[in-house]
């Protein structure tokens, strides 16, 4: 049998390079979001998380409210205890996000150090000792343990039914978001040059897919009896009693030590 | 034995940090060659060892202190090359942020303390090791003797050569003020008798402790640190306020009014050098280990938390730099 003339031609197709950067990079980052998901919490600490998420109020707000060197320093010297014993990605995470906070508010307070108003240089350093200390709590606590927490910590059922949601939906849109622009790139031959649209239709897919999902989660939520009451997610026990205690004996030696180097305690002629 | 900012002429400084340069070098692919991925984080635990034997100030009667370094523990555990640059990474954190030994001198004090030491240090502990294979102790105490002996010799020369080639027309010396004639006496003093010492007791106790606690760690055979290097680095840091007993400041490390006031020559010196009243100054974060506003035992256990925890998250951020590394040719371990 003799080929069709059409078919005997060397296939000499080479499709156009096309910067299809946007793609890759957008991929990428949806699969970063749902590694840092899904590694969040994979050290283990023996410390309670409603512990924790007390020594981090605590944390905050006295880092907040100081406005001294010296407290700042001690501070410092906790976060930077703590953080030794992290491994160095996750020390990667944690200190660049905090570093690039301080850069931005250094920035922010450069103009009111140049008008001379020196206190404004505790801004960055306030604002690295926060960061750092939340990072470190979302690295080493699961979010589902975070959720636990906040409810046994009272807070109201709706915003721990939407937190617990989000996160849940975070998770599969972003595997569905994954999936799509794996498609999209393994379709995508040549030169494209309607991206918009492509991004677009994404977009779109996504959102509807969205939508049938929480149509699903709601109808199955009914078909479970969900009456409007969002029962207390249980807390992930953590170390006993001791899991409890030490992070709430940090938090009062933190609290100690900011009375005592802000001068409160002199002031009350407690000690100093 | 940090030698500060303006004591050492700028050029004496430039001529010490080209001399380091092609040892940091070598040392930087030494290290990624012969050190795995997985003991680096071991490697800034080291430093912070070193940086805190660097705290305990120990004195001597006629008012100076000094310190033991821990560089030939270090070279012991890790290698001549792994030493020097844990050795440098602490100098520098203390010269950046605790204001202990100039950035000028930056080069200097490595060539004394993070090259030199560490060097002479594991030769003569290998050298003794050799004629009496079964005390590794002795070798190792020998070793850190010898090593901070040199290094203390090194940097009294370095001190002496200032007034003999950087003097004004008058005579009065630019940089530090006291020749060979007074440096190396001074310096060497200390450092033969209780400063070696020191730095003998600091080597061999924490060999020992290592060898007892974790012997694997002490071979070479673990790559993590146990909890017995952590508990010991906490002991250290709670009991750095002892180095603060030390009244009087290290000979060679006053500021410019001490200076004025010191007798080495004979007589009260009562000028100060001008290259040191007009030299380069960057203000540290925490100078001398203090915080404003808190008692001082207090600025120096956070001093010693700070210097300690920045050195081990520093070689720890290192290693994720590296790509691992696997052998697959080696026999595996569960068999």
């Amino acid at each position: 049998m003799e080929l069709p003339a059409w078919a005997c031609k060397d296939e000499a197709y080479r499709p156009t390079r096309d910067r299809d950067a946007f793609l890759s990079r957008s991929f990428l980052r949806v699969m970063q979001a749902l590694a840092a998901l899904r590694l969040s919490g994979a050290r283990a600490l023996s410390w309670s998380p409603q512990g924790l998420l007390a020594l981090l109020f605590c944390w905050v707000l006295l880092t907040a409210l100081a406005a001294g060197l010296p407290f700042l320093g001690c501070q410092l010297a906790l976060l930077l205890a703590a953080l030794m014993f992290c491994d160095g990605r996750c020390l990667r995470r944690v200190l660049g996000a905090a570093l690039a906070a301080a850069v931005f508010s250094l920035l922010l307070a450069a103009p009111a150090v140049f008008w001379g108003a020196g206190r404004a240089l505790l801004l960055p350093v306030k604002s690295f000792l926060t960061l750092g200390a939340v990072l470190l709590v979302g690295e080493t606590v699961p979010w589902h343990a975070l959720t636990g927490a906040l409810a046994s910590l009272r807070v109201p059922q709706t915003v721990i039914f939407l937190l617990d949601t989000t996160l849940r939906a975070i998770f599969l849109l972003g595997e569905e978001a994954g999936a799509l622009l794996t498609a999209l790139k393994l379709r995508s031959v040549g030169r494209n040059r309607r991206k918009q649209r492509a991004a677009g239709a994404v977009l779109g897919t996504l959102f509807l897919r969205a939508q049938r999902l929480s149509e699903a989660t709601y109808e199955a939520m009914v078909c479970r009896g969900f009456t409007g009451e969002y029962p207390r997610a249980r807390a992930a026990a953590g170390g006993g009693a001791a899991g409890v205690l030490l992070p709430l004996l940090a938090a009062a030696f933190d609290v100690l030590l900011f009375l005592w180097l802000e001068g409160a305690l002199a002031r009350w002629g407690v000690f100093g | 034995m940090h030698i500060p900012e303006n004591y050492l002429s700028p050029q004496t400084c430039a001529v010490m940090g080209a001399a380091m340069l092609p040892v940091w070098l070598i040392a930087v692919s030494k290290v990624k060659k012969e050190i795995p991925r997985e003991r680096l984080p071991l490697l800034g635990i080291g430093a912070a060892f070193s940086f805190l034997a660097m705290m305990f100030n120990l004195p001597l009667p006629g008012g100076t202190t000094g310190h033991a370094v821990g560089g030939v523990l270090l070279a012991l555990l890790f290698g001549p090359w792994g030493a020097c640059l844990a050795v440098s990474t602490a100098l520098f954190v203390q010269a950046l942020f605790f204001g202990d030994g100039g950035i000028l001198a930056f080069g200097a004090n490595c060539f004394n303390m993070a090259f030199a030491l560490p060097f002479a240090g594991w030769a003569v502990a290998r050298a003794v090791r050799r004629v009496l294979p079964e005390h590794a102790l002795v070798a190792a105490g020998a070793g850190a003797y010898a090593g901070i002996n040199l290094a203390a010799l090194l940097a009294a020369i370095e001190f002496g050569v200032q007034p003999l080639l950087f003097h004004d027309a008058a005579g009065q010396a630019l940089y530090c003020p006291y020749p060979l004639s007074v440096s190396i006496p001074a310096m060497m003093v200390g450092h033969l008798t209780l400063f070696g010492f020191a730095e003998v007791v600091f080597t061999t106790a924490v060999l020992a402790y290592l060898k007892k606690a974790a012997p694997e760690l002490a071979s070479g055979a673990r790559a993590r640190a146990p909890r017995a290097v952590y508990g010991l680095l906490a002991l250290l840091i709670a009991a750095t306020p002892l180095g603060l007993l030390a009244a009087g400041t290290a000979w060679g490390e006053w500021d410019a009014e001490e200076l004025r006031e010191t007798a080495e020559l004979g007589a009260p010196l009562g000028y100060t050098p001008a290259g040191m009243a007009q030299g380069f100054e960057l203000p540290a974060l925490l100078p001398d280990y203090a915080v404003a506003g808190m008692p001082e035992a207090l600025g120096y256990i956070l001093s010693a938390v700070i210097g300690t925890a920045l050195l081990v998250i520093f070689f720890k951020l290192v290693a994720t730099l590296r790509r691992p590394h696997t052998d697959y040719g080696a026999p595996s371990a569960g068999c």
